[in-house]
């Protein structure tokens, strides 16, 4: 069901099939020299979730900023086959003086969006994210959960097929974490983008993701990567099963080899 | 009991006053009481009294708009320059030397040049003040257009905005706090700028800094007071204008309501 073995197939496996989003052998070496990401093959197909672990400065944002074109590689390539893309950023980068409707209705202002379709779109991704009522609140009166379902809302109104997201829930206390967690895979339910979710949780990867991948310490690079096979909708209670536990127990192996 | 918090101030005023009063009638004998007229004479003779009244207000009003319409020149230049500085490097690395030598300079030391140069009317006065305002403005808006956060930068970025859009509505609604922290610092110096820039006026339409000068040459220690008090007072006036003014509009801003207090 899962092997080390896989990561080399993966390049081979890419070739074959469409994909949102490809790095083939991509690395990025940063000015001063340090070199964050060494040799990444990874493939996100269409409506596929992939969530990359990884302990802290192992080069997992940088992963996901060349992922979003913030940055180009240093060595090897990165494609996107994808028409919008979505970031979630680890802070919420909400805009303090814009009420949550103006946040969300930012990114289709800067893409030069009519104000009626910016407006519909905004309010229907604040409806879908459960924060219809503050839609006149500023981020200051809101709480780091609600702030994170904005920032998710912000991203979705440029209908993404491809949504980044970087360790969006680090910040949160563990039981606002679960039920964000279930949020999320409800949207991706609803709205099927491919989505590249960031995060040093290793139960966190396990409940939201179709495949994880393990990335090393500085320079990072893939040390090991599975399927994971429950589908969706995912219950809250699926964290405690056997093959649960079974997974994350491989996951947290290959992170401590890491770590060695 | 809002109000509450206004006892400890009105009490020490009271103490200054009671003070005042001692130094007037127990240090001074009635020969030199004009050093320090009690605080009554000073209210009578320099606000009640009609002709000294107009004199006084009429300066004051003059000062005032001398110092507003300096503020009002060196906000509009110095945003523009920290606007400009903050898109160009080169341009930054050009003028920061000069700008950190208009600040080093004693600008009122160059009064009398410019009054040799532009005569000692209002336009020389106005332009006092708008260089003594200029540094803060500019230093504190630049802070400011700098002070964007990196993912906020790279959330503009992703949405391919070009530089108008991440100026209009990412650096100068993110500077906003930091540019009326600098126009609150510029605002009081303006003002002093007025007042003491006038000593050295004395041709044409006097200030409140004119009439200070004047009113201390002919001995009239009540009006001397009161002018005193009246420049104090456009500069108090100012300067909780301009707090008000930064709690109303970065009420969102956590850091700007704790420097508009």
């Amino acid at each position: 069901m899962w092997s080390s073995g896989r990561v080399l197939g993966e390049a081979a496996t890419s070739a074959l099939s469409f994909s949102a989003l490809s790095f083939s052998g991509a690395g990025k070496r940063y000015d001063d020299g340090t070199q964050a990401l060494e040799k990444v093959d990874l493939t996100v197909a269409p409506g596929q979730f992939v969530a990359v672990v990884g302990p802290s400065g192992c080069g997992k944002s940088t992963l996901l900023r060349l992922a979003a074109g913030l940055t180009d590689a240093t060595e090897g390539s990165v494609r996107r086959d994808t028409t919008s893309v979505g970031y979630v950023f680890q802070d919420h980068a909400l805009l303090p003086w814009r009420t949550v409707r103006a946040n969300v209705e930012l990114l289709g202002e800067l893409r030069g969006l009519s104000r009626a379709e910016r407006r519909r779109r905004a309010d229907e991704a604040i409806d879908l994210v459960g924060l219809a009522g503050f839609a006149h609140h500023r981020p200051r009166t809101l709480s780091g959960g609600m702030r994170m379902r904005v920032s998710l809302a912000r991203a979705l109104t440029v209908e993404p097929d491809l949504l980044l997201l970087d360790e969006p829930f680090g910040t949160l206390d563990e039981i606002t974490r679960e039920r964000l967690q279930s949020e999320l895979l409800r949207l991706f339910g609803l709205r099927r983008f491919a989505a590249v979710f960031v995060t040093h949780s290793v139960g966190e990867a396990v409940f939201l993701a179709t495949r994880i991948i393990v990335l090393s310490e500085r320079p990072g690079r893939i040390v090991g990567a599975c399927d994971v096979p429950f589908p969706y909708p995912r219950p809250a209670e699926l964290r405690f099963s056997p093959d649960f536990a079974r997974i994350a127990g491989q996951v947290s192996a290959w992170l401590r080899g890491t770590a060695a | 009991m809002r109000w509450l918090r206004w006892v400890p101030p009105l009490i020490v005023f009271a103490l200054v006053i009671a003070l005042w009063y001692a130094a007037t009638y127990v240090l001074l004998t009635p020969d030199r009481r004009f050093l320090l007229p009690p605080p009554d004479a000073v209210v009578r003779v320099g606000l009640f009294d009609p002709v000294n009244r107009a004199e006084l207000f009429a300066g004051l009003l003059l000062s005032g708009q001398v110092a507003l319409l300096g503020l009002a020149i060196a906000a509009v230049i110095g945003v523009v320059c920290a606007i400009a500085m903050a898109q160009a490097s080169w341009l930054e690395r050009s003028l920061h030397p000069y700008l950190v030598i208009l600040q080093t300079i004693p600008i009122l030391a160059l009064v009398p040049l410019f009054g040799f140069w532009f005569g000692f009317g209002f336009f020389t006065r106005v332009l006092v003040c708008a260089l003594i305002a200029l540094f803060p403005i500019v230093t504190n808006t630049l802070f400011g257009l700098r002070s964007v956060e990196e993912t906020h930068h790279d959330l503009f970025t992703l949405a391919r905005a070009g530089w108008a859009a991440r100026l209009w509505k990412l650096q100068l609604p993110a500077a906003l706090p930091h540019i009326l922290t600098g126009l609150r610092v510029s605002a009081g110096l303006s003002v002093i700028g007025a007042v003491v820039g006038d000593f050295f006026f004395r041709q044409g339409e006097p200030g409140i800094g004119t009439l200070i000068d004047l009113y201390r040459s002919r001995l009239q220690s009540e009006q001397l007071f009161a002018a005193v008090a009246l420049a104090s007072l456009l500069g108090l006036t100012v300067f909780l204008g301009f707090g008000a003014l930064a709690r109303r509009a970065t009420s969102w801003h956590t850091a700007a309501r704790d420097v508009a207090r």
